[in-house]
């Protein structure tokens, strides 16, 4: 069912962010605190700094590695800064059923656009709605998609729902463009008369700003058994402060300015005193236009 | 710099004079007082010790009889808000007698301070063997509870102009009927524990109500006179335009106003089509040990139902803290 992580704000090392805490996001492969499920099909992430070649385009690493076991990725990890990050550990279902390859690691990305998406959910029946929604992507971004998954299909909406992939875009843009996209998935779901449970709780970045929703289809319609998302509003949390770091005992964000912003599918610490849920059916959009880090809560009403 | 809870402490008096000092405990009956005492052992910190931090396993009640402690709680940026300060007579830590939570405030001596507390493990024997004492004690922590949300939730300001109504009043009602209550309830805690005895007693005393997306089960001003078992879809509690909590299958939407019994500030509506059970709440507001079978379930499943909420409801209120956040 996966887990994910964005962060906008003050340089960290990513290690800080995905290696270091006691509920960090590589532990969250095998030892999620919020989700009962594995998360073994790969790990992705995206990643931005200003001192970077074209900064304003992502580092992007996919890896069909557990992220857990993966050495490369704690190396890169102890010498990477970044400003800006999405990342994501993917989790199938334990059938078979799923295809776990490199390009269906999240977060997904389009060449030559910074805007990436990460998603923590599924799309019920998504065969039956597949070729259906390929009418609202457009030409120019259906053919450079590499996966067929519905993840990979929710960033091909949202990059069609935007004037020009390649940017840039004002917080309020990539919104509506998420909310698009969502209204489009909902109109999909109905005429091919699909009501289950549908989680789709995104993390939507372009590196200056990004967009967090914690939202299902309609939620609490399930079969049995019974999915954890179809049951429960599948988490999604954020903490502020000025830094990150390791203090007292523990990783934190520390400072009363709230400058920089971390959203998580579950807290990275086991701790959880010092984060907020962001609202079921809403989403989180921060970015710093105003040369101050801005937060904001909006109602998804699709 | 923390240290790791109280230590014992033997020069205090009997319980039984300081329950009757603490409104939550007071006028109980000599039977339940005993089972109590034995439910409980002395405490004592020094000054700037700390009880417990938030977010450390409830481990029971601490009923204060000298010094004062304080509670607060953690906020994002590593801040912290001052909750509340309890002297003597007071108590904190209480509401993990009813679902044995995790802590949701930190809480540190301020001035030498002793005490009793009542154990979480030995309070869920005495509810376990259904003893007086435990019985009435939760009834009254529930009905605390409930007060307690009541204050958080009028403590956020809302423009009445924003106020919206739901759209349109549940499809009518109609007699519940055991099999379909069990089939689509019974993966749920606490409901996966009945008997088919008890499922019957469930659907007798329960109507079944179908609402559609919009729909409004309570209006805001009025009291609540049913809890809403969610079955199917979703129902969240409205504040002024405002959604405050979003309640899914397995919840009892509506057990704050329950057991408050007077007008609330919410109103419950269908954010997806729903299926719920209502029950009348004079079924589940029931005081002792003599409410048995389904009554005495539901009654108890309120509980940790409404430390949930009173938690989620706390971190709602964190956000306005947000020196970022635009409101507009």
């Amino acid at each position: 069912m996966c887990r994910l992580l964005g962060y906008l704000g003050a340089p960290v090392l990513l290690h800080e962010l995905i290696v270091a805490p006691d509920n960090a996001l590589i532990r969250q492969a095998t030892d999620a605190q919020m989700l009962a499920m594995l998360n073994l099909a790969g790990y992705g992430l995206a990643a931005w700094d200003e001192g970077m070649a074209e900064p304003h385009l992502p580092l992007l690493f996919h890896s069909t590695q557990v992220a857990v076991l993966d050495n490369n990725l704690r190396t890169l990890a102890k010498k990477l800064r970044v400003g800006a990050l999405v990342a994501h550990l993917r989790g199938v279902a334990h059938d078979g059923s799923a295809v776990v390859n490199q390009q269906s690691c999240h977060p997904f990305a389009m060449p030559g656009s910074p805007l990436v998406l990460a998603h923590n959910g599924d799309l019920h029946d998504f065969g039956d709605m597949r070729f259906a929604l390929i009418e609202h992507i457009k030409p120019e971004v259906a053919r450079r998609m590499t996966s067929m998954i519905d993840s990979a299909f929710l960033h091909a909406l949202v990059l069609s729902q935007v004037d020009d992939p390649a940017g840039p875009f004002t917080c309020d843009e990539i919104h509506r463009a998420v909310e698009r996209a969502l209204t489009i998935v909902r109109r999909v779901r109905e005429k091919h008369g699909i009501d289950r449970s549908s989680s789709v709780n995104l993390v939507v970045s372009d590196g200056r700003s990004l967009v967090a929703t914690r939202f299902t289809y309609d939620f609490g319609r399930f079969e049995k058994p019974a999915m954890q998302g179809a049951v429960e509003f599948l988490s999604q949390w954020y903490t502020y402060g000025d830094d990150y770091r390791f203090a007292d005992a523990e990783w934190k964000m520390i400072g009363a300015g709230g400058q920089s912003t971390l959203v998580a599918s579950e807290p990275l610490t086991r701790d959880v005193s010092t984060w907020i849920e962001v609202p079921e059916y809403s989403a989180l959009l921060v970015d710093r236009e105003t040369g101050r880090a801005r937060r904001r809560l909006r109602p998804i009403e699709v | 710099m923390r240290v790791a809870g109280p230590r014992a402490q033997t020069d205090l008096p009997p319980l039984a004079e300081v329950l009757g000092s603490v409104p939550l405990f007071a006028g109980l009956d000599p039977e339940a007082v005993a089972e109590l005492a034995g439910a409980s052992e002395a405490f004592a910190l020094d000054a700037g010790e700390w009880l417990f931090a938030q977010n450390d396993a409830g481990d029971g009640a601490y009923l204060v009889v000298s010094g004062e402690l304080v509670a607060s709680a953690r906020t994002p940026g590593d801040g912290q808000r001052e909750l509340a300060c309890i002297g003597p007579g007071g108590v904190v830590g209480e509401f993990s007698l009813l679902d044995g939570g995790r802590r949701s405030a930190e809480v540190h001596a301020e001035r030498a301070s002793s005490g009793y507390r009542i154990d979480y493990r030995r309070f869920a024997a005495l509810q376990a063997g259904r003893r007086p004492a435990a019985f009435a004690v939760l009834s009254r922590l529930r009905g605390e509870v409930a007060r307690r949300i009541a204050a958080t939730i009028a403590a956020m300001a809302v423009s009445a102009s924003d106020a919206r109504k739901g759209t349109s009043d549940p499809a009518g009602s109609e007699a519940a009927e055991a099999s379909e209550c069990a089939r689509l309830l019974g993966l749920f805690p606490g409901f996966d524990r009945l008997s088919p005895g008890e499922w019957e007693a469930f659907a007798a005393r329960a109507r079944r109500v179908a609402v559609p997306r919009g729909g409004s089960l309570t209006w805001p001003g009025e009291a609540c006179t049913s809890l809403f078992v969610v079955a199917r879809g979703a129902v969240r509690e409205m504040l002024g335009g405002s959604q405050l909590l979003v309640h899914g299958p397995g919840a009892l939407a509506g057990s704050a106003a329950v057991v408050d019994g007077r007008a609330w500030p919410t109103g419950l509506e269908a954010r997806e089509e729903a299926v719920v059970f209502a029950i009348a709440a004079d079924e589940v507001v029931t005081p002792g040990p003599q409410s048995e079978g389904i009554a005495a379930r539901l009654s108890e499943m309120m509980g940790p139902q409404l430390t949930r909420d009173l938690r989620r409801l706390s971190r709602v209120g964190n956000r306005a803290l947000d020196p970022a956040l635009e409101t507009s």
